[in-house]
């Protein structure tokens, strides 16, 4: 300070940190919503459409993701198939119009997803919804 | 101090003279740095977001009891991922072409596609086919949970 000329050694109290604070405070209401959207299920590489169904909105959906090691899970816990419908038909009973959105690898096969669907029926659900990824592009 | 005075004796005169005065000053660099930031968080959250395709999957039980006394579209995806229309094979070109005459011959309220796919399908198959019935306007896609048997 002593060193550096009188005008500007002055100390500068006014600094205006109201911008700032306004776009840390919309940063952090942001990633508070979306933090808990993009963890829901767990990471996988979903099956790409270029046509998807609008979202109905009727309700937040359970998330039940089959891993490319074929392992089921809902939300973030794994599931053998006969914990799964149990699991699944107590979701069912708490609250019947809540959707299932399942996100399946795309590189699995068929048959781990049927499997699943059929333990979905099973469990009371009358239809599930499949997660895919969009891709943009002309068909083909 | 006098002409101060008189600065200000004028502009009482005149009464709404300062608020009528164009404002070309607003700071909008708040406004602007927010909404940017908004932008720029919606950009890249958006493509994240699930999307999704809704399946029906019918109590397969009573399916059996009702018969069927139309032909119904069904759909099958191959072992290989081939796809068939009512055991008939398709191209991936053709197959929403195929499929959107065959649900426009059904009435409006009954345009239904039964899926059915091998178990050793790839999954992305079964839903490039999904996808197709979607596109030719079928108004619900059922997928069987039954492992599907060779015909």
């Amino acid at each position: 300070m002593a060193m550096t000329p009188g005008a500007k050694g002055n100390i500068r109290s006014d600094i205006n940190v109201t911008p700032l604070v306004d776009v840390v405070l919309v940063l952090l209401i942001i990633f508070m919503v979306v933090t808990p959207m993009l963890q829901r299920g767990k990471d996988v590489m979903l099956p790409q459409a270029k046509v998807v169904d609008e979202d109905p909105g009727s309700g937040d959906p359970l998330i039940l993701s089959i891993t490319s090691d074929r392992r089921v899970w809902v939300d973030q816990e794994p599931y053998d198939p006969p914990g799964l419908e149990r699991r699944l038909r107590a979701a069912v009973a708490a609250q019947p119009t809540r959707p299932f959105l399942l996100k399946g690898d795309r590189r699995v096969t068929v048959g781990a997803v049927r499997r699943v669907m059929a333990i979905a029926r099973k469990a009371g659900a009358r239809g599930v919804r499949i997660a895919v990824e969009q891709v943009a592009g002309p068909r083909g | 101090m006098l002409r101060h005075g008189d600065h200000r004796r004028r502009l009482g005169h005149y009464g709404v003279r300062p608020q009528g005065r164009p404002t070309a000053d607003i700071n909008v660099t708040p406004l602007v740095d927010v909404v940017l930031v908004l932008l720029i968080i919606f950009m890249v959250v958006t493509p994240l977001l699930d999307k999704m395709l809704r399946v029906r999957v019918p109590d397969a039980e009573q399916a059996e009891r009702q018969g069927e006394p139309v032909p119904q579209i069904v759909v099958s995806v191959g072992k290989d991922g081939d796809i068939l229309v009512n055991t008939e094979k398709v191209a991936d070109g053709d197959y929403v072409q195929r499929l959107r005459r065959a649900v426009a011959a059904r009435a409006p309220g009954d345009r239904i596609i039964f899926f059915a796919a091998d178990d050793d399908a790839p999954y992305q198959r079964l839903v490039v086919a999904l996808e197709g019935g979607r596109q030719a306007g079928a108004e619900v896609l059922t997928m069987t949970t039954e492992p599907m048997t060779d015909r």
